[in-house]
């Protein structure tokens, strides 16, 4: 990995954990798993600008670095399972040409609450959870367009490529 | 553009269309059920007021039943979402601690039997 690529992650995972942090201190949420999830900003950012890897990474990272500082086994689980299956799914999607950042980031948010209500299924063994699939499907829906279309914002307005070069700009 | 908007348009007509095929508790529920670490701790009906404490190891739960609604009155969980959610009343609709392990489920008369089972 160049080191120019190692330094942009490194604050990019700075950036991501911060927004975290800062989401859990602006918004309180009506239903559990209802959340806008700022800190996939980074996460579609450096999938479309960098790539799967990269993103898959970063996600990896920050939450196991979260968790730790701040959550405890089971906020561990959610995270986790929504998380790799979003970014897996947005990871193939994003082959299919015709869909824009926007469109995989919605469809993202969907398969991210999808997931977490298995992992809920799983820990709490009870049906009841499913009654929230409507409404965390359309959270879903709504904050990962809202995610995709300022992610695409960042996409196009930062400068410096997919961050591989040497040589430094300016 | 246009296909991403029609991606779009479908899947808002299927999330919505969930709304209406998984309706949220339409019949009247009569019992709530207490589950604790995926155990089931107690069956209760709702038209009894009733105040009751639920432990687990440092965990607490305070169930609160009136008016034919449940809720929980107090926690001692971090996140305090279980005491700050609605009371409910209708078959199917739960409040969970994720914390705790603590959940409560509306039944109707039928699935209590079937739990009793």
């Amino acid at each position: 990995m160049k080191i120019k690529k190692l330094a942009v992650l490194a604050v990019l995972l700075a950036v991501s954990m911060i927004l975290s942090y800062l989401e859990s201190l602006l918004f309180v949420y009506p239903i559990p798993g209802m959340k806008i999830g700022l800190t996939n900003l980074v996460t579609v950012f450096i999938l479309y600008r960098m790539g799967f890897k990269e993103a898959l990474l970063l996600g990896l990272l920050r939450i196991a670095l979260l968790s730790l500082l701040f959550g405890n086994i089971a906020s561990f689980f959610y995270s986790l399972g929504g998380f790799s299956v979003s970014i897996i799914g947005m990871g193939l999607l994003k082959r299919i040409p015709t869909l824009k950042p926007f469109t995989v980031s919605a469809l993202g948010g969907m398969l991210h609450n999808i997931a977490q209500l298995l992992v809920a299924w799983i820990l709490l063994q009870s049906k009841g959870v499913w009654a929230f699939l409507p409404s965390l499907l359309a959270a879903g829906l709504l904050s990962g367009l809202i995610i995709g279309i300022v992610g695409t914002i960042l996409i196009k307005r930062i400068p410096g490529g997919n961050f591989a070069e040497e040589k430094i700009a300016n | 553009m246009i296909r991403n908007c029609i991606v779009l348009a479908v899947l808002l007509g299927v999330v919505a269309s969930l709304f209406f095929i998984f309706p949220n508790g339409t019949d009247k529920g009569t019992y709530v059920l207490v589950e604790m670490q995926n155990e089931v701790v107690d069956i209760l009906p709702l038209d009894t007021p009733v105040r009751k404490e639920y432990k687990s190891g440092e965990d607490t739960n305070v169930l609160l039943i009136e008016d034919g609604k449940a809720s929980v009155a107090e926690a001692n969980c971090h996140d305090l979402i279980c005491a700050r959610s609605e009371a409910i009343s209708e078959a199917g609709e739960t409040i969970i601690c994720l914390p705790h392990k603590f959940v409560l489920t509306i039944l109707s008369a039928e699935e209590k039997e079937s739990h009793e089972d």
